[in-house]
Protein backbone atom coordinates (compact mmCIF):
# COMPACT_ATOMS: atom_id res chain seq x y z
CA UNK A 1 0.00 0.00 0.00
CA UNK A 2 1.53 3.22 -0.65
CA UNK A 3 1.20 6.43 0.86
CA UNK A 4 -1.70 7.62 -1.29
CA UNK A 5 -3.69 4.30 -0.37
CA UNK A 6 -3.01 4.88 3.21
CA UNK A 7 -4.19 8.49 3.23
CA UNK A 8 -7.37 7.12 1.42
CA UNK A 9 -7.93 4.23 4.50
CA UNK A 10 -7.46 7.61 7.11
CA UNK A 11 -9.80 9.37 4.92
CA UNK A 12 -12.02 6.62 5.02
CA UNK A 13 -12.16 6.30 8.72
CA UNK A 14 -12.45 10.11 8.88
CA UNK A 15 -15.66 9.82 7.04
CA UNK A 16 -17.47 7.29 9.77
CA UNK A 17 -15.46 7.45 13.13
CA UNK A 18 -13.89 10.21 15.50
CA UNK A 19 -10.20 10.06 14.82
CA UNK A 20 -7.90 11.05 17.35
CA UNK A 21 -4.12 10.81 15.60
CA UNK A 22 -0.42 12.70 16.43
CA UNK A 23 -0.09 15.55 14.33
CA UNK A 24 2.38 18.27 14.64
CA UNK A 25 1.76 21.38 16.05
CA UNK A 26 4.42 24.17 16.73
CA UNK A 27 7.76 22.06 17.15
CA UNK A 28 5.52 19.89 19.03
CA UNK A 29 3.92 16.28 17.97
CA UNK A 30 0.68 15.77 19.73
CA UNK A 31 -2.50 13.88 20.04
CA UNK A 32 -5.34 15.48 18.74
CA UNK A 33 -9.05 14.85 17.71
CA UNK A 34 -8.40 15.64 13.53
CA UNK A 35 -10.70 16.46 10.57
CA UNK A 36 -8.20 15.69 7.83
CA UNK A 37 -5.59 12.35 7.02
CA UNK A 38 -3.66 15.30 6.14
CA UNK A 39 -3.06 16.62 9.02
CA UNK A 40 -1.43 13.13 10.86
CA UNK A 41 2.44 12.39 11.68
CA UNK A 42 3.83 9.98 10.35
CA UNK A 43 7.67 10.37 11.63
CA UNK A 44 6.20 7.94 15.03
CA UNK A 45 8.11 10.85 17.24
CA UNK A 46 6.74 10.60 20.74
CA UNK A 47 3.74 12.57 21.01
CA UNK A 48 3.78 15.06 24.13
CA UNK A 49 0.59 13.96 24.98
CA UNK A 50 -1.71 10.47 25.17
CA UNK A 51 -4.63 9.19 24.48
CA UNK A 52 -5.03 7.96 27.59
CA UNK A 53 -8.30 10.56 28.05
CA UNK A 54 -10.42 9.07 25.70
CA UNK A 55 -10.29 5.86 27.02
CA UNK A 56 -10.13 7.32 30.43
CA UNK A 57 -11.86 10.70 30.64
CA UNK A 58 -10.54 12.98 33.54
CA UNK A 59 -14.02 12.94 34.63
CA UNK A 60 -17.04 10.92 34.19
CA UNK A 61 -20.03 10.07 35.52
CA UNK A 62 -20.69 6.95 37.41
CA UNK A 63 -23.97 7.13 38.73
CA UNK A 64 -27.04 10.04 39.20
CA UNK A 65 -29.20 9.86 42.58
CA UNK A 66 -32.73 9.61 41.56
CA UNK A 67 -35.43 9.47 44.23
CA UNK A 68 -33.76 6.92 46.62
CA UNK A 69 -30.95 5.15 44.34
CA UNK A 70 -28.02 5.49 42.73
CA UNK A 71 -28.92 5.02 38.88
CA UNK A 72 -25.98 3.79 36.55
CA UNK A 73 -25.00 5.98 34.16
CA UNK A 74 -23.17 4.25 31.16
CA UNK A 75 -22.97 6.80 28.05
CA UNK A 76 -22.42 5.80 24.30
CA UNK A 77 -19.65 7.39 22.83
CA UNK A 78 -19.31 7.85 18.60
CA UNK A 79 -17.26 4.91 17.43
CA UNK A 80 -13.76 6.32 17.76
CA UNK A 81 -10.38 5.36 16.05
CA UNK A 82 -7.07 5.74 18.27
CA UNK A 83 -4.89 5.82 14.62
CA UNK A 84 -1.17 5.82 14.56
CA UNK A 85 -0.18 4.69 18.42
CA UNK A 86 3.23 4.06 18.30
CA UNK A 87 4.43 0.81 20.13
CA UNK A 88 4.94 1.92 23.75
CA UNK A 89 1.42 3.50 23.73
CA UNK A 90 0.17 0.33 22.77
CA UNK A 91 1.44 -1.13 25.22
CA UNK A 92 0.22 1.24 27.68
CA UNK A 93 -3.47 0.64 26.24
CA UNK A 94 -3.17 -2.76 26.63
CA UNK A 95 -2.25 -2.05 30.12
CA UNK A 96 -5.60 -0.39 31.03
CA UNK A 97 -7.75 -3.09 28.97
CA UNK A 98 -6.08 -5.35 31.61
CA UNK A 99 -6.65 -3.24 34.77
CA UNK A 100 -9.63 -2.28 33.49
CA UNK A 101 -11.24 -5.67 32.84
CA UNK A 102 -13.99 -5.55 35.48
CA UNK A 103 -15.04 -2.15 35.02
CA UNK A 104 -18.00 -1.71 33.36
CA UNK A 105 -17.64 1.91 32.29
CA UNK A 106 -13.94 1.35 30.72
CA UNK A 107 -15.53 -1.87 29.08
CA UNK A 108 -18.43 -0.07 27.79
CA UNK A 109 -16.32 2.94 26.02
CA UNK A 110 -13.93 0.31 24.96
CA UNK A 111 -16.15 -1.33 22.98
CA UNK A 112 -16.61 1.30 20.63
CA UNK A 113 -13.16 2.82 20.30
CA UNK A 114 -10.39 1.19 17.79
CA UNK A 115 -6.28 0.71 18.25
CA UNK A 116 -4.16 1.36 14.89
CA UNK A 117 -0.82 0.91 15.39
CA UNK A 118 1.62 2.46 13.41
CA UNK A 119 5.36 1.78 13.51
CA UNK A 120 8.54 3.17 10.88
CA UNK A 121 9.92 -0.75 12.29
CA UNK A 122 10.09 -1.16 16.02
CA UNK A 123 13.52 -2.31 16.60
CA UNK A 124 14.58 1.32 15.48
CA UNK A 125 11.45 2.40 17.36
CA UNK A 126 13.20 1.15 20.58
CA UNK A 127 16.22 2.82 20.20
CA UNK A 128 14.83 6.16 19.07
CA UNK A 129 13.08 5.98 22.05
CA UNK A 130 15.30 4.94 24.20
CA UNK A 131 13.42 2.07 26.01
CA UNK A 132 15.01 1.59 29.04
CA UNK A 133 12.02 -0.74 30.96
CA UNK A 134 12.15 -3.91 28.31
CA UNK A 135 14.26 -5.92 25.91
CA UNK A 136 13.60 -5.63 22.27
CA UNK A 137 12.46 -9.03 20.91
CA UNK A 138 11.11 -9.72 17.60
CA UNK A 139 7.31 -10.91 18.45
CA UNK A 140 6.66 -8.19 20.16
CA UNK A 141 3.19 -7.47 18.47
CA UNK A 142 2.40 -10.84 19.49
CA UNK A 143 2.12 -9.60 23.71
CA UNK A 144 0.59 -6.27 22.56
CA UNK A 145 -3.17 -5.70 22.10
CA UNK A 146 -4.09 -3.65 18.88
CA UNK A 147 -7.17 -3.99 16.33
CA UNK A 148 -5.38 -2.89 13.14
CA UNK A 149 -1.11 -2.41 12.78
CA UNK A 150 0.37 -0.65 10.37
CA UNK A 151 4.47 -0.24 9.38
CA UNK A 152 5.61 1.57 7.08
CA UNK A 153 8.66 0.34 4.87
CA UNK A 154 11.91 1.95 3.89
CA UNK A 155 10.64 2.93 0.67
CA UNK A 156 7.39 4.72 2.04
CA UNK A 157 5.34 2.00 1.43
CA UNK A 158 3.14 0.36 4.13
CA UNK A 159 1.97 -3.19 5.15
CA UNK A 160 -1.34 -3.92 7.45
CA UNK A 161 -1.77 -6.51 10.64
CA UNK A 162 -4.93 -7.40 12.17
CA UNK A 163 -4.98 -7.80 15.40
CA UNK A 164 -8.40 -8.79 16.71
CA UNK A 165 -11.90 -9.57 14.37
CA UNK A 166 -12.76 -6.00 15.32
CA UNK A 167 -9.89 -4.86 13.39
CA UNK A 168 -10.09 -7.45 10.44
CA UNK A 169 -13.74 -6.34 10.44
CA UNK A 170 -12.13 -2.43 10.02
CA UNK A 171 -9.79 -3.26 7.43
CA UNK A 172 -12.32 -5.30 5.49
CA UNK A 173 -15.16 -2.17 5.29
CA UNK A 174 -12.54 -0.19 4.11
CA UNK A 175 -11.90 -3.10 1.38
CA UNK A 176 -8.72 -3.86 2.51
CA UNK A 177 -8.01 -7.32 1.90
CA UNK A 178 -4.35 -7.32 2.01
CA UNK A 179 -2.95 -7.83 5.50
CA UNK A 180 -1.39 -10.55 7.59
CA UNK A 181 -3.09 -11.51 10.92
CA UNK A 182 -1.12 -11.83 14.24
CA UNK A 183 -2.63 -13.62 16.97
CA UNK A 184 -2.61 -11.93 21.01
CA UNK A 185 -0.48 -14.49 22.94
CA UNK A 186 -0.61 -12.78 25.97
CA UNK A 187 0.81 -10.23 27.76
CA UNK A 188 3.82 -12.63 28.85
CA UNK A 189 6.31 -13.85 26.34
CA UNK A 190 7.01 -17.63 25.87
CA UNK A 191 10.48 -17.12 27.20
CA UNK A 192 9.10 -15.67 30.69
CA UNK A 193 8.29 -12.22 32.12
CA UNK A 194 10.90 -9.60 30.84
CA UNK A 195 13.86 -9.97 32.70
CA UNK A 196 13.73 -5.66 32.69
CA UNK A 197 10.82 -5.94 34.60
CA UNK A 198 12.28 -8.58 37.41
CA UNK A 199 15.53 -6.65 37.50
CA UNK A 200 13.57 -3.35 38.02
CA UNK A 201 11.22 -4.73 40.29
CA UNK A 202 14.16 -6.10 42.41
CA UNK A 203 15.84 -2.45 42.42
CA UNK A 204 12.44 -0.67 43.34
CA UNK A 205 11.00 -3.21 46.00
CA UNK A 206 11.66 -2.55 49.44
CA UNK A 207 13.99 0.38 48.93
CA UNK A 208 11.86 2.64 50.66
CA UNK A 209 15.01 3.85 52.72
CA UNK A 210 17.32 4.60 49.90
CA UNK A 211 18.89 7.92 49.88
CA UNK A 212 17.25 8.26 46.13
CA UNK A 213 13.79 9.48 47.27
CA UNK A 214 15.26 12.03 49.89
CA UNK A 215 17.42 13.27 47.54
CA UNK A 216 14.23 13.37 44.70
CA UNK A 217 12.44 15.20 47.89
CA UNK A 218 14.42 18.19 47.65
CA UNK A 219 13.71 19.21 43.97
CA UNK A 220 10.47 17.53 43.47
CA UNK A 221 7.21 19.98 43.45
CA UNK A 222 4.85 17.60 43.68
CA UNK A 223 3.07 19.54 41.28
CA UNK A 224 1.28 15.82 39.96
CA UNK A 225 1.94 16.65 35.85
CA UNK A 226 4.30 13.45 35.07
CA UNK A 227 1.56 11.72 36.40
CA UNK A 228 -1.11 13.03 34.48
CA UNK A 229 1.00 12.93 31.08
CA UNK A 230 1.87 9.40 31.84
CA UNK A 231 0.16 6.45 29.73
CA UNK A 232 -0.30 4.23 32.40
CA UNK A 233 -1.00 6.14 35.50
CA UNK A 234 -4.74 5.41 36.36
CA UNK A 235 -5.52 6.31 39.54
CA UNK A 236 -8.62 7.86 40.81
CA UNK A 237 -11.10 9.66 43.18
CA UNK A 238 -14.54 8.66 43.26
CA UNK A 239 -16.97 11.08 44.88
CA UNK A 240 -20.26 12.49 45.08
CA UNK A 241 -20.66 15.61 43.43
CA UNK A 242 -23.53 18.03 43.65
CA UNK A 243 -24.98 19.30 40.37
CA UNK A 244 -27.47 21.48 38.63
CA UNK A 245 -29.33 17.93 38.00
CA UNK A 246 -28.40 16.62 41.52
CA UNK A 247 -26.15 14.42 43.28
CA UNK A 248 -23.46 12.41 40.71
CA UNK A 249 -21.12 10.17 41.65
CA UNK A 250 -18.27 10.81 39.82
CA UNK A 251 -14.62 9.96 39.44
CA UNK A 252 -12.01 11.92 38.34
CA UNK A 253 -8.21 11.51 37.82
CA UNK A 254 -6.07 11.74 40.73
CA UNK A 255 -2.59 11.76 41.59
CA UNK A 256 -0.57 10.23 44.67
CA UNK A 257 1.14 13.37 44.34
CA UNK A 258 -1.97 15.36 45.87
CA UNK A 259 -2.14 15.83 49.40
CA UNK A 260 -5.15 14.32 50.37
CA UNK A 261 -4.21 10.95 48.31
CA UNK A 262 -3.51 8.94 51.26
CA UNK A 263 -5.63 10.68 53.74
CA UNK A 264 -8.15 8.71 56.10
CA UNK A 265 -11.27 10.14 57.94
CA UNK A 266 -9.39 10.59 60.70
CA UNK A 267 -7.12 12.58 58.95
CA UNK A 268 -4.13 10.31 58.76
CA UNK A 269 -2.01 10.02 55.83
CA UNK A 270 -0.10 7.17 55.35
CA UNK A 271 2.03 9.17 52.28
CA UNK A 272 2.98 11.81 54.67
CA UNK A 273 6.58 12.71 53.21
CA UNK A 274 7.20 13.73 49.60
CA UNK A 275 9.94 10.89 49.55
CA UNK A 276 7.16 8.31 50.09
CA UNK A 277 4.84 9.66 46.92
CA UNK A 278 7.50 9.58 44.81
CA UNK A 279 8.35 5.75 46.38
CA UNK A 280 5.20 4.89 46.20
CA UNK A 281 5.02 6.03 42.35
CA UNK A 282 7.82 3.86 41.33
CA UNK A 283 6.08 1.05 43.25
CA UNK A 284 3.05 1.23 41.09
CA UNK A 285 4.90 1.07 37.82
CA UNK A 286 7.39 -1.21 38.71
CA UNK A 287 6.45 -3.41 41.49
CA UNK A 288 3.06 -3.88 42.11
CA UNK A 289 1.96 -3.54 38.22
CA UNK A 290 4.34 -6.57 37.79
CA UNK A 291 3.19 -8.39 41.00
CA UNK A 292 -0.15 -8.39 39.50
CA UNK A 293 0.21 -8.96 35.29
CA UNK A 294 3.99 -10.03 35.26
CA UNK A 295 3.68 -7.19 32.62
CA UNK A 296 5.26 -3.34 32.17
CA UNK A 297 3.77 -0.51 34.31
CA UNK A 298 5.86 1.65 32.63
CA UNK A 299 6.54 1.84 28.87
CA UNK A 300 9.61 3.74 28.53
CA UNK A 301 7.81 6.78 26.93
CA UNK A 302 9.84 9.31 28.84
CA UNK A 303 6.92 11.70 28.77
CA UNK A 304 7.38 12.14 32.65
CA UNK A 305 10.95 13.14 32.30
CA UNK A 306 9.90 15.73 29.32
CA UNK A 307 7.00 17.01 31.37
CA UNK A 308 8.79 17.63 34.76
CA UNK A 309 9.69 21.18 35.71
CA UNK A 310 12.82 20.01 37.50
CA UNK A 311 13.99 17.52 35.18
CA UNK A 312 13.04 14.37 37.51
CA UNK A 313 14.30 11.41 35.06
CA UNK A 314 12.91 7.35 35.53
CA UNK A 315 15.77 5.99 33.53
CA UNK A 316 18.11 7.51 35.77
CA UNK A 317 16.66 7.22 38.82
CA UNK A 318 15.82 3.30 38.05
CA UNK A 319 19.72 3.24 37.50
CA UNK A 320 20.65 4.48 40.54
CA UNK A 321 18.21 2.27 42.44
CA UNK A 322 20.12 -0.49 40.44
CA UNK A 323 24.09 0.18 41.00
CA UNK A 324 25.05 -2.09 43.88
CA UNK A 325 27.03 0.60 45.78
CA UNK A 326 23.93 3.10 46.36
CA UNK A 327 21.78 -0.20 47.59
CA UNK A 328 22.05 0.15 51.89
CA UNK B 1 -21.43 -7.11 33.64
CA UNK B 2 -21.60 -6.90 37.22
CA UNK B 3 -21.02 -3.20 38.47
CA UNK B 4 -18.70 -3.58 41.30
CA UNK B 5 -19.53 0.39 41.86
CA UNK B 6 -23.02 0.06 42.56
CA UNK B 7 -23.77 0.98 45.90
CA UNK B 8 -27.61 -0.29 47.51
CA UNK B 9 -29.38 1.32 49.65
CA UNK B 10 -30.10 -0.52 53.30
CA UNK B 11 -32.86 0.60 55.69
CA UNK B 12 -31.63 0.55 59.16
CA UNK B 13 -34.12 -1.89 61.10
CA UNK B 14 -32.30 -0.62 64.30
CA UNK B 15 -29.96 1.89 65.65
CA UNK B 16 -28.06 1.78 68.95
CA UNK B 17 -25.93 4.47 70.50
CA UNK B 18 -22.43 3.42 71.91
CA UNK B 19 -21.61 6.99 72.98
CA UNK B 20 -20.76 10.40 71.76
CA UNK B 21 -19.72 9.78 68.37
CA UNK B 22 -20.57 6.15 67.59
CA UNK B 23 -23.60 4.18 66.75
CA UNK B 24 -24.05 1.29 65.73
CA UNK B 25 -26.46 0.32 62.73
CA UNK B 26 -28.10 -2.80 62.10
CA UNK B 27 -29.39 -2.48 58.74
CA UNK B 28 -31.29 -4.80 55.77
CA UNK B 29 -30.47 -4.67 52.07
CA UNK B 30 -33.89 -5.00 49.93
CA UNK B 31 -32.26 -8.30 48.87
CA UNK B 32 -30.62 -9.33 52.54
CA UNK B 33 -31.48 -13.47 51.72
CA UNK B 34 -27.93 -13.92 49.59
CA UNK B 35 -25.89 -11.29 51.55
CA UNK B 36 -23.04 -13.39 52.86
CA UNK B 37 -19.57 -11.73 54.39
CA UNK B 38 -16.37 -13.37 56.12
CA UNK B 39 -15.66 -11.62 59.48
CA UNK B 40 -13.11 -8.79 58.55
CA UNK B 41 -14.01 -8.00 55.64
CA UNK B 42 -15.77 -4.43 54.90
CA UNK B 43 -18.18 -2.58 53.04
CA UNK B 44 -17.73 0.93 51.26
CA UNK B 45 -20.84 2.67 52.86
CA UNK B 46 -22.64 6.35 51.60
CA UNK B 47 -24.96 8.44 51.76
CA UNK B 48 -26.07 10.66 48.59
CA UNK B 49 -24.28 14.16 48.58
CA UNK B 50 -21.19 12.43 51.21
CA UNK B 51 -19.20 9.95 49.17
CA UNK B 52 -18.08 6.76 50.69
CA UNK B 53 -15.76 5.10 53.27
CA UNK B 54 -14.74 1.43 54.73
CA UNK B 55 -16.05 0.35 57.35
CA UNK B 56 -15.65 -2.99 58.65
CA UNK B 57 -19.11 -5.05 59.14
CA UNK B 58 -19.27 -6.31 62.87
CA UNK B 59 -22.01 -8.63 63.09
CA UNK B 60 -22.11 -12.13 62.98
CA UNK B 61 -21.96 -13.53 59.75
CA UNK B 62 -23.86 -16.84 60.66
CA UNK B 63 -26.52 -14.04 60.52
CA UNK B 64 -26.09 -12.28 56.77
CA UNK B 65 -29.06 -13.28 55.27
CA UNK B 66 -31.06 -11.81 57.72
CA UNK B 67 -29.43 -8.43 58.62
CA UNK B 68 -25.67 -7.06 59.20
CA UNK B 69 -24.17 -4.31 61.47
CA UNK B 70 -21.82 -1.67 60.83
CA UNK B 71 -20.32 0.13 63.92
CA UNK B 72 -20.25 3.87 62.94
CA UNK B 73 -17.80 6.41 64.55
CA UNK B 74 -17.38 9.89 63.66
CA UNK B 75 -14.36 10.75 61.77
CA UNK B 76 -15.56 12.99 58.78
CA UNK B 77 -18.29 14.30 57.48
CA UNK B 78 -19.72 11.26 56.08
CA UNK B 79 -19.54 9.21 59.50
CA UNK B 80 -20.96 12.51 61.46
CA UNK B 81 -23.37 12.68 59.17
CA UNK B 82 -24.58 8.65 59.07
CA UNK B 83 -24.42 8.69 63.06
CA UNK B 84 -27.39 11.23 62.96
CA UNK B 85 -29.55 8.80 61.41
CA UNK B 86 -32.81 7.23 62.70
CA UNK B 87 -34.64 3.87 62.35
CA UNK B 88 -35.77 3.16 59.00
CA UNK B 89 -33.56 5.85 57.02
CA UNK B 90 -31.41 4.35 54.39
CA UNK B 91 -27.76 4.08 54.09
CA UNK B 92 -26.14 2.89 50.95
CA UNK B 93 -23.88 -0.06 50.69
CA UNK B 94 -21.82 -2.31 48.24
CA UNK B 95 -19.43 -4.95 49.16
CA UNK B 96 -19.01 -7.37 51.41
CA UNK B 97 -14.69 -6.58 50.59
CA UNK B 98 -11.68 -7.68 51.16
CA UNK B 99 -9.94 -11.21 52.52
CA UNK B 100 -11.34 -11.25 56.06
CA UNK B 101 -9.91 -12.97 59.25
CA UNK B 102 -8.65 -16.80 58.67
CA UNK B 103 -11.06 -19.48 59.99
CA UNK B 104 -10.50 -19.68 64.21
CA UNK B 105 -9.54 -22.94 64.39
CA UNK B 106 -8.11 -22.77 68.17
CA UNK B 107 -7.98 -20.66 70.70
CA UNK B 108 -7.80 -16.81 70.17
CA UNK B 109 -6.71 -13.41 71.70
CA UNK B 110 -8.08 -10.04 70.46
CA UNK B 111 -6.18 -7.24 70.48
CA UNK B 112 -7.61 -3.86 70.38
CA UNK B 113 -5.73 -0.54 69.81
CA UNK B 114 -6.91 3.00 69.91
CA UNK B 115 -10.75 1.92 70.81
CA UNK B 116 -10.57 -0.12 67.46
CA UNK B 117 -12.09 -3.21 68.36
CA UNK B 118 -14.74 -2.72 65.45
CA UNK B 119 -12.86 -4.25 63.42
CA UNK B 120 -12.85 -7.70 65.50
CA UNK B 121 -16.45 -7.31 66.39
CA UNK B 122 -17.62 -9.36 63.85
CA UNK B 123 -15.04 -12.28 64.51
CA UNK B 124 -15.83 -11.97 68.17
CA UNK B 125 -19.63 -12.78 67.30
CA UNK B 126 -19.16 -15.68 65.28
CA UNK B 127 -17.22 -17.66 68.18
CA UNK B 128 -18.21 -15.98 71.08
CA UNK B 129 -20.65 -18.97 72.07
CA UNK B 130 -18.11 -21.72 71.60
CA UNK B 131 -17.17 -23.93 73.74
CA UNK B 132 -14.27 -25.70 72.24
CA UNK B 133 -11.78 -22.70 72.32
CA UNK B 134 -11.11 -19.98 74.77
CA UNK B 135 -11.03 -16.31 73.92
CA UNK B 136 -9.04 -13.39 75.50
CA UNK B 137 -9.49 -9.41 74.30
CA UNK B 138 -7.34 -7.14 75.28
CA UNK B 139 -8.64 -3.76 74.52
CA UNK B 140 -6.80 -0.35 75.06
CA UNK B 141 -8.63 3.01 74.96
CA UNK B 142 -7.48 6.68 75.02
CA UNK B 143 -10.54 7.72 77.50
CA UNK B 144 -13.73 6.09 79.25
CA UNK B 145 -15.90 8.45 77.02
CA UNK B 146 -14.33 6.61 73.87
CA UNK B 147 -15.30 3.09 74.68
CA UNK B 148 -17.22 1.74 72.25
CA UNK B 149 -19.05 -1.49 74.06
CA UNK B 150 -19.55 0.04 77.47
CA UNK B 151 -22.32 -1.37 78.02
CA UNK B 152 -21.82 -4.66 77.04
CA UNK B 153 -18.07 -4.61 78.29
CA UNK B 154 -19.59 -6.43 81.77
CA UNK B 155 -21.27 -9.01 79.95
CA UNK B 156 -18.67 -10.05 77.65
CA UNK B 157 -16.19 -9.89 80.43
CA UNK B 158 -18.38 -12.45 82.07
CA UNK B 159 -17.54 -14.96 79.25
CA UNK B 160 -14.38 -14.38 78.48
CA UNK B 161 -10.95 -13.39 79.46
CA UNK B 162 -11.15 -9.42 79.20
CA UNK B 163 -9.00 -6.62 80.15
CA UNK B 164 -9.23 -3.04 79.62
CA UNK B 165 -6.55 -0.15 79.83
CA UNK B 166 -7.41 4.00 79.50
CA UNK B 167 -4.20 5.99 78.39
CA UNK B 168 -5.53 9.00 80.45
CA UNK B 169 -7.65 7.49 83.10
CA UNK B 170 -8.44 4.31 85.43
CA UNK B 171 -11.60 2.66 85.01
CA UNK B 172 -11.91 0.46 88.18
CA UNK B 173 -14.32 -1.96 87.14
CA UNK B 174 -11.09 -2.55 84.64
CA UNK B 175 -7.76 -1.38 85.65
CA UNK B 176 -6.33 0.66 88.40
CA UNK B 177 -3.47 1.80 85.90
CA UNK B 178 -3.52 4.03 82.75
CA UNK B 179 -1.29 2.58 79.64
CA UNK B 180 -1.72 1.46 76.55
CA UNK B 181 -2.79 -1.45 75.02
CA UNK B 182 0.67 -2.79 75.33
CA UNK B 183 0.60 -2.88 78.94
CA UNK B 184 -1.92 -5.67 79.12
CA UNK B 185 -0.01 -7.82 77.01
CA UNK B 186 2.90 -7.64 79.05
CA UNK B 187 1.00 -8.12 82.21
CA UNK B 188 -1.59 -10.70 81.18
CA UNK B 189 -0.64 -14.33 80.67
CA UNK B 190 -1.77 -14.94 77.01
CA UNK B 191 -3.58 -17.80 76.00
CA UNK B 192 -1.52 -20.84 74.82
CA UNK B 193 -1.74 -21.69 71.21
CA UNK B 194 -4.10 -19.10 69.78
CA UNK B 195 -4.58 -17.29 67.22
CA UNK B 196 -4.20 -13.44 67.68
CA UNK B 197 -5.87 -10.63 65.73
CA UNK B 198 -4.68 -7.32 65.84
CA UNK B 199 -6.37 -4.34 65.04
CA UNK B 200 -5.86 0.06 65.63
CA UNK B 201 -4.24 2.69 64.68
CA UNK B 202 -0.98 1.75 62.10
CA UNK B 203 1.18 3.24 64.78
CA UNK B 204 0.46 0.37 67.48
CA UNK B 205 1.03 -2.27 64.89
CA UNK B 206 4.51 -2.52 65.74
CA UNK B 207 4.90 -1.77 69.66
CA UNK B 208 2.42 -4.93 70.13
CA UNK B 209 3.66 -7.60 67.70
CA UNK B 210 7.20 -6.56 69.85
CA UNK B 211 5.36 -7.23 72.91
CA UNK B 212 3.92 -10.84 71.44
CA UNK B 213 7.30 -11.28 70.22
CA UNK B 214 8.71 -11.57 73.90
CA UNK B 215 5.97 -13.37 75.27
CA UNK B 216 7.18 -16.05 72.35
CA UNK B 217 3.91 -16.04 70.05
CA UNK B 218 5.00 -17.81 67.22
CA UNK B 219 4.75 -15.26 64.02
CA UNK B 220 2.29 -17.58 61.77
CA UNK B 221 -0.14 -16.93 64.17
CA UNK B 222 -0.79 -13.33 64.12
CA UNK B 223 -2.80 -11.56 62.01
CA UNK B 224 -3.29 -7.58 61.70
CA UNK B 225 -6.52 -6.02 60.32
CA UNK B 226 -4.94 -2.97 58.19
CA UNK B 227 -7.04 0.89 57.58
CA UNK B 228 -6.65 2.75 54.60
CA UNK B 229 -8.21 5.49 52.54
CA UNK B 230 -9.95 3.76 50.02
CA UNK B 231 -12.26 4.83 46.48
CA UNK B 232 -12.36 1.57 44.60
CA UNK B 233 -12.71 -1.77 46.82
CA UNK B 234 -11.04 -3.10 44.12
CA UNK B 235 -7.63 -3.05 43.87
CA UNK B 236 -7.54 -0.10 40.73
CA UNK B 237 -7.56 2.75 42.43
CA UNK B 238 -4.61 2.99 44.03
CA UNK B 239 -5.43 4.74 47.09
CA UNK B 240 -4.90 1.97 49.53
CA UNK B 241 -1.69 0.37 48.05
CA UNK B 242 1.06 -1.07 50.30
CA UNK B 243 4.17 -2.03 48.97
CA UNK B 244 2.97 -4.67 46.26
CA UNK B 245 -0.23 -5.53 47.80
CA UNK B 246 -3.66 -3.44 47.99
CA UNK B 247 -5.22 -3.34 51.72
CA UNK B 248 -8.71 -3.15 49.90
CA UNK B 249 -8.27 -6.51 48.01
CA UNK B 250 -5.23 -8.67 49.42
CA UNK B 251 -6.07 -7.04 52.88
CA UNK B 252 -7.74 -5.97 55.32
CA UNK B 253 -6.40 -8.30 57.48
CA UNK B 254 -2.50 -9.41 56.44
CA UNK B 255 -0.31 -12.47 58.48
CA UNK B 256 2.91 -11.15 60.30
CA UNK B 257 4.89 -13.75 58.03
CA UNK B 258 3.06 -11.81 54.86
CA UNK B 259 4.07 -8.41 56.54
CA UNK B 260 7.93 -9.06 57.80
CA UNK B 261 8.15 -10.89 53.97
CA UNK B 262 7.08 -8.06 52.17
CA UNK B 263 8.84 -4.97 55.06
CA UNK B 264 5.04 -3.90 55.24
CA UNK B 265 5.66 -2.80 59.12
CA UNK B 266 6.49 0.38 59.72
S1 LIG C 1 6.48 16.34 37.37
FE1 LIG C 1 8.44 16.38 38.45
S2 LIG C 1 8.17 17.96 40.05
FE2 LIG C 1 6.08 17.42 39.32
S3 LIG C 1 5.43 15.74 40.74
FE3 LIG C 1 6.35 14.75 38.95
S4 LIG C 1 8.50 14.40 39.58
FE4 LIG C 1 7.67 15.97 41.00
S1 LIG D 1 8.49 6.78 31.13
FE1 LIG D 1 7.39 8.02 32.66
S2 LIG D 1 5.54 8.73 31.60
FE2 LIG D 1 6.38 7.06 30.37
S3 LIG D 1 5.32 5.22 31.14
FE3 LIG D 1 7.23 5.37 32.29
S4 LIG D 1 6.67 6.50 34.13
FE4 LIG D 1 5.00 6.85 32.64
S1 LIG E 1 -9.39 1.08 47.40
FE1 LIG E 1 -8.81 1.32 45.31
S2 LIG E 1 -7.01 0.10 45.21
FE2 LIG E 1 -7.78 -0.31 47.19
Amino acid sequence: MNQKEMNNFAAKLLANYLVYAPIKKAKEVIIEKINLAGQIDWTGAMPINTFKRVLLPPREVMFNVEGQEYKERLTSIRETILFGVNILDLQAITLLDHVFEKDVYYQKRRQDIFTVGLTGGIENDFRKYRVFHQAYEENVLEHVMFDVFIEKQKNGNFILFSGSEKGRTLLESCNIVEYENIEFAGLVPEKGVDNKIVQNRLAVENSEKHNLWKELAQTCLACGKCSIVCPTCFCFDEQDEATLEGVEKARRWSSCFYSDFSKTAGGKKDLDALAKKLYFWYTHKFVRVPEELSYYGCVSCMRCYKVCPVGINVARNLQALSSKESRK
Amino acid sequence: MHNVYQLKKAKILKLVRENDNTVTLKLRFDEQKSFKFLAGQFMQVGLPGFGECPISISSNPKESSKQFSLIIREAGELTRKLNQLKADDFVYARGPFGNGFPEVNRNLILIAGGCGFIPLRSVYEENKNRKDIKIQLLIGCATASGIVFRRELARIKEKHDLSLILEKETLPEFSDSKGLVTKLIKENELLADALVFICGPAAMHKSVIDELMKKNVASASIYVSFERRMHCGVGVCQHCAVGAKYVCRDGPVFGLEFLKANSLLN
